[in-house]
């Protein structure tokens, strides 16, 4: 039982870093990007490219940061797969989205937010192969934190999750202390007014694809640590990240890592007592939830 | 003098701070809501816009503030075509608005507000203090989020993120709906106030009468056409106006 839900603060910690970005994008531009998740794909396998040139150009990053199986090759690695993930976010908007938000409504950006998704998931499968991979083939055991109750953890959990709070931590302060992040917050809460005291629209919401493909980088690249490095990352998790968000409520940065915590505790607990087969309805049934209880979600506000 | 040989260029320029020139103007193309309005707001002045709903007096504002697509005429700042210009840099321009409602951000802190507006200005702390002598309750509330204010605080807060940047043109929205009597003359009398700091005023108001007093000119829009103009005290005592658009036949009493 505590087992899983420590299982579960972790999955919660990458899902609350996808659902951060699709969150501030849901609210801002007013449409449901199931693309989004796809960029945790994204950031694994830039991840997966940037440790091998790293490795190979400094031969010394290969050694292993203390206990972890994460090398210093990886860990810059992850930090490249941030600003490359950050940086396709922001050309998808420029190819697809922004194109489609000028001329039509946001049920044509919904769809195209499919297409987006099948585009990305394909065509990583092309240039990779559907075989899954890993960051590295050492086995690293999990270490016995308890024996009574039967309590495992590996190093690079522990990692996994500081990082992630870590993450969130910087963006708490940058919204809650820069002129930018109140730009941010005031351009969410009120786009006519905000442009009104001077804020450039256009800027406000690159940087939010930028900062939201950052961190679903780091979330894919998270993931993949603790399992493989897989195309399927970014459809395995759309759901869950959807479920975050709308647990949390649109718009809300806090309520997409509450929510995000709460759906990865969801599916940790869920395994304890139903089948594993049945998991992935877990997210489903958290929005119904959601949806029947509070419809704006946590932090939400009523529409 | 019926042969205007010396064409229609003003004899006094200079003044005039803003003007709209035959604007047409609405949030859906092909469906203009305003339908070639005209109107001169000179410096140091108030200009009030009255009109029945729906007469377009929010939707000229907001065109002028670049919150509203234009599609025809012209729109002038200082002489210059503003008409398309970003609303942000509009802001930058000078042009400040103060929307009806919503017009400030909740989310964040009172100082937040003010610091978010200033934050290109060079002397933002200076200024933050000059707004905060301005206005004393917003100082004493600089800590607290903005939707703990009053109504009266509020609006005070909307018009020191509008006077932060030290515009030469301010747009109100009816700047009293929601307000108590005295908070409305207050911040009224406010308005008028800020004509003597070199600031010229567009306002729409419902308060019509006591708008009136405080402005120096008048438009009456309906159906997006001006109707009337004239300088506001004329109007004010006009019988016709009166009865026709300032509700009641005692107005010139009142």
């Amino acid at each position: 039982m505590i087992q899983a839900l420590l299982d579960g603060i972790l999955v919660g910690s990458v899902v609350a870093l996808g659902a951060i970005g699709l969150t501030m994008i849901m609210h801002l531009l007013r449409f449901a990007n199931f693309s989004h998740a796809e960029l945790l794909s994204i950031g694994a396998y830039a991840a997966l490219v940037f440790d091998g040139i790293f490795a190979a150009v400094l031969p010394a990053s290969k050694a292993a940061v203390g206990s972890l199986s994460l090398t210093w090759a990886l860990f810059l690695a992850i930090i490249a797969a941030m600003v490359l993930t950050g940086l396709s976010a922001i050309v998808i908007d420029r190819l697809v989205f922004k194109r489609i938000r000028e001329t039509a409504g946001p049920l044509s950006m919904v769809f195209a937010s499919f297409g987006v998704a099948l585009i990305i998931r394909s065509g990583l499968s092309l240039v990779f192969g559907l075989k899954t991979r890993l960051y590295s083939d050492d086995i690293v055991f999990a270490v016995t934190i308890s024996t009574n109750p039967q309590l495992l953890i590996k190093p690079d959990q522990v990692f996994v999750f500081c990082a992630a709070v870590l993450i969130m931590l910087v963006l708490h302060l940058v919204l809650s202390r820069t002129t930018f992040g109140w730009a941010l917050r005031a351009v969410a809460e009120n786009p006519a007014l905000a442009q009104v005291a001077g804020v450039r629209l256009s800027t406000v919401v690159s940087v939010t694809w930028v900062v939201g493909g950052a961190l679903a980088g780091a979330a894919g690249v998270f993931h993949a640590l603790d399992n493989q490095v897989s195309p399927m990352i970014g459809h395995n998790f759309v759901l869950a990240v959807f479920a975050a968000t709308i647990v949390g409520g649109i718009g809300s940065v806090y309520g997409a890592v509450i929510g995000g915590f709460l759906v990865g505790i969801a599916f940790g607990l869920a395994l304890v007592i139903m089948p594993p087969g049945y998991s992935p309805a877990m997210p489903f049934l958290i929005i119904l939830a959601v949806l029947f209880i509070r419809p704006q979600g946590i932090f939400g506000e009523q529409r | 003098m019926s042969e205007p040989s010396t064409a229609p260029p003003e004899t006094v320029p200079s003044e005039t701070v803003l003007s709209v020139d035959r604007l047409v103007a609405g949030y859906v193309k092909d469906l203009p809501i305003l339908r070639e309005v005209n109107l001169r707001l000179t410096e140091r002045s108030i200009a009030v816009l009255i009109g029945p709903n729906g007469a377009g007096k929010s939707t000229l504002i907001k065109a002028v503030a670049g919150l509203v697509p234009v599609s025809e005429g012209t729109i002038s700042l200082h002489g210059r075509d503003i008409g398309g210009i970003r609303p942000d840099q509009l802001s930058r321009l000078g042009v400040s608005y103060v929307p009806q409602t919503e017009n400030i951000f909740r989310t964040l802190t009172v100082r937040q507000n003010l610091l978010l507006v200033l934050r290109r200005s060079p002397s933002s702390s200076r200024r933050l203090d000059e707004l905060y002598a301005l206005f004393p309750p917003l100082a004493e509330k600089q800590r607290d989020s903005a939707e703990s204010l009053s109504g009266g605080q509020r609006q005070m807060l909307a018009i020191a993120m509008a006077l932060a940047m030290e515009p030469s043109v301010i747009l109100m929205d009816e700047p009293s709906a929601g307000l108590s009597p005295k908070a409305a003359s207050e911040v009224l009398a406010f308005t008028r106030g800020l004509t003597e700091q070199g600031v010229s005023v567009l306002l729409v108001e419902q308060n019509v009468k006591q708008a009136l007093r405080i402005a120096d000119h008048c438009y009456i829009l309906a159906e997006g056409r001006n109707q009337v103009d004239g300088p506001a005290d004329e109007l004010l005592s006009d019988p016709v106006v009166g009865e026709i658009y300032l509700g009641g036949k005692r107005v010139g009493a009142a």
